[in-house]
């Protein structure tokens, strides 16, 4: 498992818990505020059944005074009783609508309500018709086991609704028990999860000190492995240059004191024995560039490469002003690249290009721009000695030659130091030929991004650095 | 011309013998003092050590200085000539087979008046030592050398 999964499943499981405890905690509230209101509604039905006892025993009371005394001013409290008993069972009826066992309690209460008001009302007719006193004991009498049986049921009701009350608290205490220990047990898994994740952390940040400590090591082994390069390379140029000088100079000096004493063959064996030491000495220091290259800060720049091929071609032609060469270089080929190694480029491809088209009637040598894949391509042709392209592969390696030293000189050095360099640009060479019918080389200067915008924008950096 | 003195510093015999015979077939005629070794060639021109005693107003009026040499290295030497005052305006010409560019720089640095590479093909080298010699021993003028150190 990868550092950054084992720390998102650490945090996210601490995440989770912790979130899961929140939700919990919410639930909890609201789940208190619920049992405030049971407790509340469990008063307020309480209350309701002890105001319709009451008021059943303020209507019977106000009754029977009028019964006594037959005065009317016991009947307006009587009947504002009555009515209100009436109201009572039907607020109960409210309250306890979602409790099946209430109501049918109600069920029972209410037609016992009923029978008990109309028995108090029948009285008091009873009383206002004279010579019906009689009748009195039997009634009281049925009237009297109403408001017992009613008493009962209504205690009944009072109890149910206790009953209910301490139920739902004791529920309350259970929940409020089970939170505290998945309070205590989420925090903790919470931590434990955390600390794994620091935990995680340290150890990454362990392996990355150590990786870090083992780049330093291993920069130091690349710096101490190109100092050794460098002391080669100085060794190179200067310690096998030297008896090469003395291999050259005590040939020459031969040639000069001993001259009576050589033949032509021995003068000729002399001849070869200084071409060998000065082919040598090109070699080192043909292998020496080619290093130097490898080893030299790069820097990128907008080139004018037209006017470079340009100055190239002219110094060409003062090299050999005898020769009749036609260059066609195509004009405002602008780019971004290292001025020196480009013009290294240039100097190499068309240096072979002059050197393999010295045996051509109308030699000629172009330098231009194509498209190739949607990135520019520019391109060296001559219509010289060209090559098999079977050996195509073969062109770019260090040493290698296509044509015998007698026929084109050379070290075979040129083209690897141009693929050296496209390829430190970040770009590509390659190149189209035929035997005995030219050669082209082509290369790119960078991975994709398109050179018409790149010129554009080098046409100003160039104005810009030119009135600097 | 023939006062002036030419001071070679060279470890490599053949190289010697070969720059030698360069101004003798050039018909360059002046003394070489010939230093195989940069202390040596320090010695010659402080007037020290196998060289005290030496008459010190007789300056060179060019050094040809390898870089690379036993127990002083060329540069070294480049140093200790521009830091004294009675040497520091000699002309130096670093004469070597290195053509690294932190030789280069380094010898410029140091104040080196000419930076030659010797090259391999005798001809050019006799080349080279000719127009040395035509140019450090004739048409060059050397500036003053102290009375006093």
């Amino acid at each position: 498992m990868s550092f950054k999964q084992k720390l998102v499943i650490a945090f996210g499981t601490a995440l989770v818990i912790l979130l899961w405890i929140g939700v919990l905690t919410f639930r909890r509230t609201l789940q208190e505020d619920e049992d405030q209101k049971w407790v509340s509604h469990t008063h307020l039905v309480t209350e309701k059944l002890d105001a319709a006892l009451a008021d059943l025993v303020d209507a019977e009371t106000n009754q029977r005074g009028y019964l006594i005394t037959g005065e009317d001013s016991y009947l307006n409290p009587y009947r504002s009783a009555a009515n209100a008993v009436y109201e009572d069972a039907h607020t109960l009826r409210k309250l306890t609508a979602d409790n099946p066992t209430q109501q049918r309690s109600l069920d029972e209460i209410e037609p016992l309500i009923a029978l008990k008001l109309a028995e108090l009302d029948d009285r008091i007719k009873i009383r206002n018709m004279p010579g019906l006193g009689a009748v009195i004991p039997t009634a009281i009498d049925a009237g009297t086991r109403y408001m017992e049986h009613l008493r009962t049921l209504i205690s009944k009701m009072r109890l149910e609704e206790q009953r209910l009350l301490s139920q739902r608290m004791e529920a309350a205490q259970v929940s409020s028990r089970n939170m505290k220990k998945v309070l205590i047990l989420g925090n903790i898994l919470a931590l434990v999860f955390l600390m794994s994740a620091g935990l995680v952390i340290r150890e990454e940040m362990d392996k990355r000190k150590r990786s870090e400590e083992t780049l330093r090591l291993s920069e130091d082994d690349l710096e101490a492995a190109n100092k050794e390069l460098e002391a080669f390379c100085y060794s190179v140029s200067h310690d096998l240059r030297t008896p090469l000088r003395g291999i050259d100079g005590f040939s020459q000096a031969l040639l000069e004191d001993y001259e009576n004493q050589l033949d032509s063959q021995g003068k000729e064996y002399l001849q070869r024995v200084r071409m060998n030491a000065q082919r040598m000495a090109t070699l080192i220091d043909d292998l020496l560039n080619l290093s130097r290259i490898t080893r030299s800060e790069m820097r990128r720049e907008t080139v004018d490469l037209s006017l470079m091929a340009e100055s190239v071609a002219i110094d060409l032609r003062n090299q050999e002003p005898e020769r009749r060469v036609v260059f066609a270089v195509a004009p405002g080929l602008r780019t971004e690249a290292d001025p020196r190694l480009l013009r290294i480029v240039l100097e190499n491809l068309l240096g072979n290009s002059w050197k393999f088209t010295s045996k051509r009637e109308g030699a000629e040598i172009q330098v231009g721009r194509i498209q190739d894949n949607g990135r520019s391509a520019y391109f060296v042709r001559d219509n010289g000695a060209g090559f098999d392209p079977k050996y195509s592969s073969k062109l770019f390696g260090a040493f290698q030659r296509l044509h015998g030293i007698t026929e084109f000189p050379g070290t075979g050095i040129g083209l690897a130091t141009v693929q050296r360099i496209i390829h430190r640009h970040g770009g590509r060479v390659w190149a189209d030929a035929e035997l005995n019918r030219g050669a082209t080389f082509y290369f790119t200067l960078q991975l994709s991004i398109s050179d018409e915008e790149e010129s554009n924008e080098g046409q100003s950096h160039f104005a810009g650095r030119r009135q600097s | 011309m023939k006062d002036k003195v030419i001071l070679l510093v060279e470890d490599n015999p053949d190289d010697e013998a070969l720059t030698l015979r360069a101004l003798k077939k050039n018909n360059i005629t002046n003394d070489v003092v010939v230093a195989r070794d940069g202390e040596e060639a320090l010695e010659y021109l402080f007037g020290t050590g196998k060289y005290a005693g030496r008459d010190v107003t007789v300056m060179p009026q060019v050094t040809l200085l390898d870089l690379k040499l036993p127990k002083v290295d060329g540069l070294e030497v480049l140093r200790q000539v521009r830091a004294n005052e009675v040497t520091k305006h000699l002309p130096v010409v670093i004469l070597t087979s290195s053509n690294e560019d932190k030789d280069r720089f380094e010898g410029y640095d140091l104040g080196a008046n000419s930076y030659v590479r010797k090259p391999v093909d005798f001809d050019q080298f006799t080349r080279a030592i000719l127009q040395l010699g035509l140019y450090w021993l004739v048409l060059n003028e050397r500036p003053p050398v102290p009375v006093k150190i």
